[in-house]
């Protein structure tokens, strides 16, 4: 028996009203009587008797509804202790042993190891039991045995690692690995911190299957900490990178507990490649966040391994999370080359200045003469992807024409937007078999048309959907060029309120074998206000970042991943696409040569997933290449609060009421469900009282009558003697 | 108005047999509910009915007067004495009626009522004071029908209203009867009965009836000397205490079994003096105390001659007015 609101029993102090209630008596007028002549003489007592309890039934029932009251709102639930006698007289006991990241916090993984020796140690002879460890996900480490040695084994070799807490699977587990048996009782004994993030939303769910008992043991106290959230890198310039990076605190003891120095921020350090850059440079802590950049570094030419670590204090209770690991790809931004038709916009160089996922590099080009362009395409050695941007394709110089094909042929990527000078004849014919669509005469609109028609399942238009940016329906367009000849992959993004295409998107066809040409995006009017007032609406920024995306075919890929999570290797690597086997087999025909941050090497065949289950950096391989890729994993962020649950909070709500135990398979006493632990007695409880207050009702309505008994038809004992001449006489 | 047989105030067992000390004359009459009489507002009527129902219920009278003055006839009724019978008259109309004559002398009857305060006590439907009124108007009633002459006098600490014997003093008897009513308590007061009782002896000046109608809560020595007044002026004096069941048995049937056991307050309505006491606990001992008031006062009013009636307000009026008369009839005998 159990109470979840045990301050509700100071409710029971209520019973004091009917007490006194029936202990006043109401001062009545005297009654009225002829003479007192013969009581004087009798001496009739004027001392009244002790004060006593009228109706007494009545009282009892009163003050017993008040006790019962107060007893219902305590909550009281009905469970089974521990050694109760159950179904059986042994048991099959599954040790449910919490080995996530936050069991590294000091202390916590030797008191949970002694619990679990404490629990092996009161198996009875016949008793059987598992051991079962569990972060995000569970492994039985032993059978369900009656051997005590190898369950002691087992729970001794329980150690933390860097995943996060699922207290569902071991549950669903223990679910798995204790069968009902007849005769047998089935019990969960739950070690662990009981962190809150352990269970979905915060609340412990009845995840554990009917008939089994669960006892809960926690381990260790909630504890403040310190933790590295997260980095971002940002461009600065076209070649340097800045870090920016993320710490946070959580749990109970606050900033200054963690804090190094009470009133300063903590140190940051960068690390690049295994080396220090120094601190990075840090803002006081606002909201229990603190947030420091590092000094620009040079964008890596090779993936680069990155950690920003924390120097917390000694009271910040977990270390492991004190450092965040990413990896600085090269090509993690996108390389904007301006082909500016009609002289700098502001507003693509602002809506360019902002992003970093992924960041954009924009430089002006070389000019619109077709050599000058040619060369600027070929001496790029920044290994961004490069989309040119032609603002006016008509202004481009002879020449420049060609250049362009080549580049987009070559795998480059085109975004044109059309301007006043209309295409010559030579231009056309240098970009022939290159564009999706040929431009064509201007039309004027007044009133001002407008784009109605837009796929917004489509990845460029997709941040528009659901009236998200909906100030890109509301842009005004008073000119645009039209765009005829639509391409056999021509795809039409977009159209105008008059059904001519505004947005027209393909890719030229591969010139030779082997080769993969770029694509071509074309905007039927111009990115600056001359012909529209698309570039003064906030719509105008996502639309041009995601025309650039994909115009190169960006595929964002984070920096860092988080144990726990499963991973597509190759792109998660960003493992070359086509290695050069010479045997012609495809990626996923191919196996992967693993390295785990434990130095543990896997092998994986191309189509398997990698599940990160350590914190660090993995590194993978083609078989025959040298050149590693690196990926950074880094604890689950979650695993870092360390705000806890109660054990009875957890005990209570992990277990199926008993009514769902009813309809559940049978419990080990194998003919019905077994009285679940948690059983509430609340609404058994208020029914009792519904029949206190009737029996209350019928008492007090249904009491003695308090006025005179009738004399009719009687003759009162004696009284005829007062009177009677014979007596009398 | 409903009459019942009468089964209440000691008069006859519950099975019906008369009680002890019941003349048998009364077996088998029917009399009237004192509570029922008293919600009839017309004490005029309320006497009559009992009176004329009283004596339509004697079979065989040997109340009336016998003179040798006519007073009447009447038709004769089974029992009458045949040699009564109007010969003369059965000769002129074929129909027998008795020849009824007035009684020898007339007397003068005066009630005495007492208005104190603890006449205004009634547990049950019926005060004794109300229940006085209508047993004094009765007696005044039916001595009228006598011949005699009635009176009044209303007393509380002093005499309150007196209305001198007279031959057609009836209406004024129930007139001031009408008016009167019970008096209050007064926490000075000690004998109160013989003050008033001298003033009524002083008052008549021809020997005759008084009869007092009072609960006669005073110390039997006191009413004693109060009665000496009377008899001293040469008055006949019967007496009638009148009481109510519940002081009889000290609430035994009113109390609630609360008040009973662990006490409550009560209010003495002569004096105003609150008491505070368990009714159950000194029954035994008050019904003893009562028992000795009633014996003392019957043994001294006795010697004198002095007939004391106690009349409880569940008694019906008829019954009394039958004892009266045999009381009465008893006395005349013993001259």
């Amino acid at each position: 028996m159990g109470l979840l609101a045990p301050l509700f029993l100071l409710g029971a102090l209520l019973t004091a009203i009917p007490l006194l209630l029936h202990l006043t008596r109401k001062r009545r007028p005297p009654i009225p009587f002829p003479s007192f002549l013969f009581l004087r003489a009798l001496g009739a007592t004027a001392r009244r008797k002790r004060r006593r309890f009228r109706d007494l039934p009545l009282l009892l029932l009163r003050m017993a509804a008040f006790a019962l009251l107060a007893f219902a709102f305590a909550e009281p639930v009905l469970r089974r202790e521990a050694g109760a006698s159950g179904p059986g007289d042994r048991r099959d006991l599954a040790l449910l042993l919490d080995r996530s990241l936050s069991m590294t916090v000091p202390g916590r993984a030797e008191a949970a190891a002694s619990a679990a020796a404490a629990e092996i140690e009161t198996l009875s002879p016949g008793d059987r039991a598992v051991v079962i460890a569990f972060a995000d996900r569970a492994e039985a480490l032993t059978e369900l045995t009656d051997d005590r040695e190898a369950l002691a084994a087992a729970a001794a070799s329980v150690t933390p690692g860097d995943a996060g807490t699922r207290f569902p699977t071991a549950f669903g587990l223990a679910g798995r690995v204790l069968p009902p048996v007849p005769g047998r009782r089935r019990e969960a004994v739950l070690i662990s911190d009981l962190q809150r993030n352990g269970f979905p939303e915060g609340r412990p769910e009845p995840a554990l299957p009917p008939g089994i008992a669960l006892r809960v043991r926690r381990v260790g106290e909630p504890a403040g900490n310190l933790y590295a959230a997260g980095v971002s890198l940002r461009p600065e310039g076209a070649d340097r990178l800045v870090a920016n990076a993320e710490a946070r605190l959580s749990g109970s003891p606050g900033e200054t507990a963690a804090n190094p120095a009470p009133g300063a921020a903590p140190v940051a350090e960068l690390l690049l490649g295994g080396r220090s850059t120094g601190a990075m440079t840090a803002a006081p802590f606002a909201g229990g966040v603190l947030r420091a950049e590092s000094r620009p570094f040079s964008r890596p030419a090779e993936p680069l391994e990155g950690i920003v670590r924390l120097e917390a204090g000694p009271e910040d209770a977990l270390a492991a999370d004190n450092e965040f690991r990413f990896v600085a790809h090269p090509g993690s931004a996108i390389r904007i080359l301006d082909l500016a038709g009609g002289g700098d916009s502001i507003h693509v160089r602002e809506a360019f200045a902002v992003g970093t996922a992924p960041a954009f590099v924009l430089e002006s080009g070389p000019g619109r003469g077709g050599a000058a362009l040619a060369e600027a395409l070929r001496s790029d050695e920044s290994g961004l992807p490069t989309v040119v941007l032609v603002r006016g394709l008509g202004g481009l110089a002879p020449g420049a024409g060609r250049a362009l094909a080549a580049f987009v042929r070559g795998g480059g990527s085109l975004l044109a937007a059309m301007g006043p000078r209309r295409m010559g004849s030579a231009l056309r014919a240098e970009l022939a078999g290159i564009l999706p669509a040929q431009p064509g005469e201007t039309v004027d609109r007044l009133p001002p048309t407008r784009l109605t028609d837009f796929s917004t399942a489509h990845p460029v238009l997709e941040p528009f959907a659901g009236g998200h940016f909906a100030s890109l329906g509301r842009a005004s367009f008073y000119r645009y060029r039209r765009l005829d000849g639509l391409a056999e992959n021509a795809e039409v993004l977009a159209r105008f309120a008059d059904g001519r295409p505004a947005l027209v998107a393909g890719s030229p066809p591969a010139a030779e074998a082997g080769t993969a040409p770029g694509r071509v995006v074309l905007f039927a009017s111009s990115f600056d206000t001359a012909w529209n007032d698309l570039p003064r609406r906030p719509a105008f920024v996502v639309l041009l970042h995601r025309l650039s995306e994909f115009a190169a075919d960006y595929r964002p890929t984070p920096t860092a991943w988080r144990v726990g999570e499963t991973v597509d290797p190759a792109p998660a690597f960003r493992l070359p696409a086509t290695p050069d086997t010479g045997e012609g087999e495809s990626d996923r025909e191919r196996e992967l040569l693993v390295e785990t941050p434990s130095g543990e090497r896997r092998v994986l065949a191309g189509t398997a997933a990698l599940r990160l289950t350590e914190a660090g950096f993995y590194r993978a391989r083609w078989p025959g290449e040298t050149e590693f890729r690196r990926l950074a994993a880094n604890p689950p962020p979650a695993e870092s609060d360390l705000a806890a649950l109660d054990a009875e909070e957890v005990e209570l709500g992990s277990v199926p009421p008993v009514a769902a135990a009813g309809t559940g398979p049978t419990a080990s006493g194998g003919t019905a469900a077994e009285p679940g632990a948690g059983r509430p007695l609340w609404w058994p409880l208020f029914a009792a009282l519904l029949l206190l207050l009737l029996a209350e009702t019928g008492l007090a309505a249904g009491g003695p009558p308090k006025g005179p008994r009738s004399t009719a038809g009687a003759v009162l004992p004696g009284r005829a003697s007062l009177y009677s001449p014979d007596s009398a006489g | 108005m409903s009459p019942r047989l009468a089964a209440s105030g000691g008069a006859a067992s519950p099975g019906g047999a008369p009680a002890a000390g019941v003349p048998r004359a009364a077996a088998g009459a029917r009399f009237l509910d004192p509570e029922a009489l008293a919600r009839i507002a017309n004490l005029s009527l309320v006497a009559r009915t009992v009176v004329q129902g009283f004596i339509s219920g004697l079979h065989r009278s040997t109340f009336l007067g016998r003179s040798i003055d006519f007073a009447e006839h009447r038709p004769y009724l089974p029992g009458d004495d045949i040699r009564r019978l109007d010969w003369r008259l059965f000769a002129r109309s074929d129909r027998f009626h008795i020849k009824e004559f007035e009684a020898d002398t007339n007397a003068n009857f005066l009630t005495v009522l007492d208005l104190s305060a603890s006449m205004d006590f009634g547990r049950r439907g019926i005060t004794k004071w109300e229940y006085a009124r209508i047993l004094a108007a009765v007696l005044a009633a039916f001595s009228r029908r006598q011949r005699d002459r009635v009176g009044l006098a209303t007393f509380d600490r002093t005499v309150e209203a007196f209305v001198p014997p007279s031959a057609k003093g009836l209406e004024t008897v129930l007139q001031s009867l009408a008016a009167a009513g019970p008096g209050t308590a007064d926490p000075a007061l000690e004998a109160r009965l013989e003050r008033p009782l001298a003033e009524v002896a002083a008052a008549l000046g021809r020997r005759g009836l008084v009869a007092v109608i009072s609960d006669f809560y005073e110390p039997p020595p006191a009413v004693v000397r109060a009665f000496d007044r009377l008899l001293g002026a040469g008055q006949e004096v019967i007496a009638f205490c009148v009481l109510d069941p519940a002081e009889l048995d000290l609430l035994e049937t009113d109390a609630s079994p609360d008040h009973d056991d662990s006490g409550a307050r009560f209010r003495d309505l002569e004096t105003g003096e609150v008491l505070e006491f368990a009714p159950g606990r000194v029954r035994e001992a008050y019904r003893e105390a009562m028992r000795s008031h009633l014996k003392a006062l019957r043994s001294e009013l006795g010697s004198r001659g002095v007939d004391l009636l106690v009349v409880d307000t569940a008694t019906p009026l008829d019954f009394v007015l039958f004892r009266y008369l045999s009381e009465r009839e008893s006395r005349r005998r013993k001259r």
